[in-house]
């Protein structure tokens, strides 16, 4: 049941992703696949015994950053993106990538060979919310108070760069209010 | 419950692949934040991947299991949200000055357009 639940997780993060980078035409629909991939990793966060990370994950992720994007989208007129006209510098550039796909999934494998299973029972309070606050706050306190400050900042810095308005970012000198 | 940890960090991989080709292959600016933050999950993917093989590792042994891949992971998860909101901020302020979302056209310091 566990195993069938990861294929089936992990095909749609697969598949989310894939609509991000390569299906989606729209803006809209690939912040769709983005919001599908992070939702299957919750999922994922879930079956490796981390359920607080998989609630962290659907709050954070997914609710704020996915939806808020979508409603940046939305809500913004931005225009279509327009992707480059084919030339032989792209066609270079597409062989690299076929080379460097081709070079992961090398990698892949490896990795999937060399890492071993863990085919072993886990407590059922591991990853609890207990179990990872206090973990938190006994090793790692003080990343925790970096963290706060660089949210602050995150939250400082994008409340200053969407407030200002359009004649303050032409740079004429003016404020205009 | 038992999850090949191997196919996980392998998911991870792919998905990290999958986020890198999507920040340097599309040019809107709304879907390279998205690129980005796919590295970013997928990143937090690998840490708890570990994380559970040897939280599993230590309590076969009798000893106690230790979260550090998942604080890591919460670290990760956080800064890619905030990387993520100043990302939007930024992509507004370079549509409003630009007056288009292509990174491409936002390659010139200063005043030039």
């Amino acid at each position: 049941m566990t195993a069938i639940a990861f294929q089936i997780l992990a095909s749609a993060a697969v598949i989310g992703a894939l609509v991000l980078v390569i299906g989606a035409r729209s803006t809209v629909g690939a912040g769709l696949g983005a919001v599908a991939t992070s939702i299957a990793v919750a999922g994922l966060f879930a079956l490796l015994a981390a359920p607080f990370l998989a609630i962290v994950q659907l709050l954070l992720v997914v609710g704020a950053g996915g939806v808020g994007l979508l409603f940046v989208v939305l809500l913004v007129d931005l225009e279509a993106e327009r992707m480059p006209a084919r030339s032989i510098r792209r066609r270079v550039v597409n062989a690299l990538g076929v080379i460097a796909a081709a070079s992961l999934a090398g990698l892949v494998v490896l990795t999937l060979a060399s890492t071993p299973r863990a085919d072993l029972p886990v407590d059922a309070d591991v990853g609890g919310v207990f179990a990872l606050g206090e973990a938190l706050y006994r090793g790692f306190a003080a990343p925790l108070v970096g963290l706060s400050l660089v949210l602050l900042a995150g939250l400082v810095a994008s409340r200053v760069l969407v407030a200002a308005g359009p004649h303050e970012n032409e740079g004429d000198g003016e404020t205009r209010r | 419950m038992m999850v090949p940890v191997d196919q996980v960090v392998g998911l991870a991989i792919i998905l990290f692949a999958l986020g890198l080709v999507g920040t340097i292959r599309r040019r809107h600016v709304v879907v390279v934040l998205f690129g980005l933050q796919l590295v970013t999950i997928a990143a937090a993917l690998a840490f708890v991947g570990f994380n559970r093989m040897w939280a599993g590792r230590a309590l076969a042994s009798g000893q106690a299991a230790e979260l550090d891949g998942q604080a890591f992971a919460l670290v990760a998860l956080v800064v890619g949200v905030v990387e993520l909101v100043v990302g939007i901020g930024l992509g507004l302020a370079v549509v409003r000055r630009r007056g288009s979302a292509d990174v491409d056209d936002a390659h010139l310091l200063g005043s030039g357009r």
